[in-house]
C-alpha cells in the first residue's frame, strides 16, 4: 500500500519545488498538503504567493482571501491582497 | 536639485506633492484652503495659504525660482487657465497643467502649459484596459499614436527567447522591459518573491512562467497583440 506523505513533508517538496521556479509543481504540492491541513492560512497565503508568481492574479487573490479569513491578523496576506486588489 | 511648486491641494494635487517630497524634492505647496495647506505643511518644505490667481502674492512666495510648477486646479477651469498663464509670465521652465476635459486642456495647452495631463480620463483608461483582460497590468497612452502595455507574458511565448518570439516582426511591437519574478525564502522561512526588471531586453533574453513584459509599439499594434493574451 502506498504511504501518504506527511504534512510536513508535502510542505517542504512544495517549498523546493517553488525555490525552483515550478510554480505549478509547487500549487499541486500545497494542494495535497491542504488536504492534511484544511484551513491552515499559511499554505494559502503560500498559494497565493505561487498564483501571483505565475501572474495568475485571480486565483492569487482567492488565497489571500482565505488566508486573511481565517487569520484576521496575517500581515502579509492582507498586504499582498491590498497589492492585488488595489486597495 | 529641482524644485517644484504645486498649486492647488485637491487629492491629485496633494499626492503629487506627498509623492515628490518622499522621493526627497523640494517642494513649494500653495491653496487658499488653510486645512489643506497645514495637512500638507507636514510633509513639504513650504506650504502657503494664498489665493493662487493672485499674481502678485505668488510672486512674494519665489515662484519664479521653481523648476516645475503643478497647476491642480483642474476644477476651477478659470483659475486653472490663469494661474498657468501666472506661471508662465514668471518664466517658470516647467508648467504641468491639469484638465478635466479635452477643451479645457486644448486651452491650457494654447496659453502655454508645456504639459497638460487627464488624471481621470488616464486612470479610467488605464482600469479598463486592465479590467478588459485580467493579462493586461497597465496601460499607459505615451501619444496620439503610440502606447505601452504591461502584459502577463502569454504560455505560448515562455521558454522561448525574444528572436524566437519576435514580436517586432509579427506586431510591429517592442519589448522594452522584462519583469522577472525571483522567488525566495523570507525572514519566517515563508515562501516570497522579488521583481527583477531587465531594461531594453535583447533577442537572446529568455520569457519565463510569471514574467511581465512592458510593451511600447503603435496602437494599433499594441491593439492586436492584446487580441493573443
Amino acid at each position: 500500500m502506498k504511504k501518504e506523505p506527511k504534512l510536513e513533508d508535502l510542505i517542504e517538496v512544495a517549498k523546493f519545488n517553488f525555490l525552483s521556479s515550478r510554480y505549478e509543481e509547487a500549487i499541486k504540492t500545497w494542494e495535497r498538503a491542504l488536504k492534511l491541513s484544511p484551513n491552515d492560512p499559511k499554505i494559502y497565503y503560500n498559494m497565493g504567493i505561487a498564483y501571483e508568481s505565475l501572474n495568475q492574479l485571480d486565483k492569487a487573490r482567492v488565497c489571500f482571501k482565505k488566508a486573511v479569513e481565517i487569520e484576521p491578523k496575517n500581515q502579509q496576506a492582507k498586504q499582498h491582497l491590498e497589492k492585488i486588489v488595489g486597495a | 536639485m529641482r524644485q517644484f511648486a504645486v498649486i492647488g491641494l485637491g487629492r491629485f494635487g496633494i499626492t503629487v506633492a506627498r509623492a515628490l517630497s518622499k522621493k526627497g524634492f523640494q517642494v513649494i505647496v500653495i491653496d487658499s484652503d488653510e486645512e489643506k495647506v497645514r495637512i500638507a505643511s507636514e510633509f513639504t518644505t513650504v506650504a502657503v495659504q494664498l489665493d493662487a490667481t493672485d499674481a502678485n502674492s505668488l510672486q512674494k512666495v519665489g515662484l519664479k525660482d521653481m523648476d516645475v510648477a503643478i497647476v491642480a486646479v483642474g476644477e476651477d477651469i478659470s483659475a486653472s487657465i490663469l494661474v498657468t498663464m501666472i506661471c508662465k509670465d514668471m518664466g517658470i521652465p516647467m508648467v504641468i497643467s491639469k484638465a478635466t476635459d479635452p477643451l479645457q486642456g486644448k486651452i491650457l495647452a494654447k496659453i502655454g502649459a508645456d504639459r497638460v495631463v487627464f488624471p481621470e480620463r488616464d486612470m479610467g483608461e488605464r482600469l479598463a484596459e486592465s479590467l478588459a483582460s485580467p493579462g493586461i497590468f497597465d496601460f499607459i497612452s505615451v501619444s496620439k499614436d503610440y502606447s505601452i502595455i504591461e502584459i502577463a507574458a502569454p504560455k505560448a511565448f515562455c521558454g522561448k527567447n525574444l528572436g524566437e518570439v519576435n514580436l517586432r516582426a509579427k506586431y510591429g511591437v517592442t519589448v522594452i522591459a522584462i519583469k522577472h519574478k525571483i522567488p525566495g525564502i523570507d525572514e519566517a522561512g515563508e515562501p516570497t518573491f522579488s521583481e527583477e526588471i531587465g531594461i531594453a531586453p535583447t533577442s537572446k533574453d529568455e520569457i519565463a512562467k510569471g514574467d511581465t513584459l512592458v510593451v511600447l509599439g503603435k496602437v494599433k499594434d499594441v491593439e492586436r497583440l492584446k487580441g493573443i493574451i
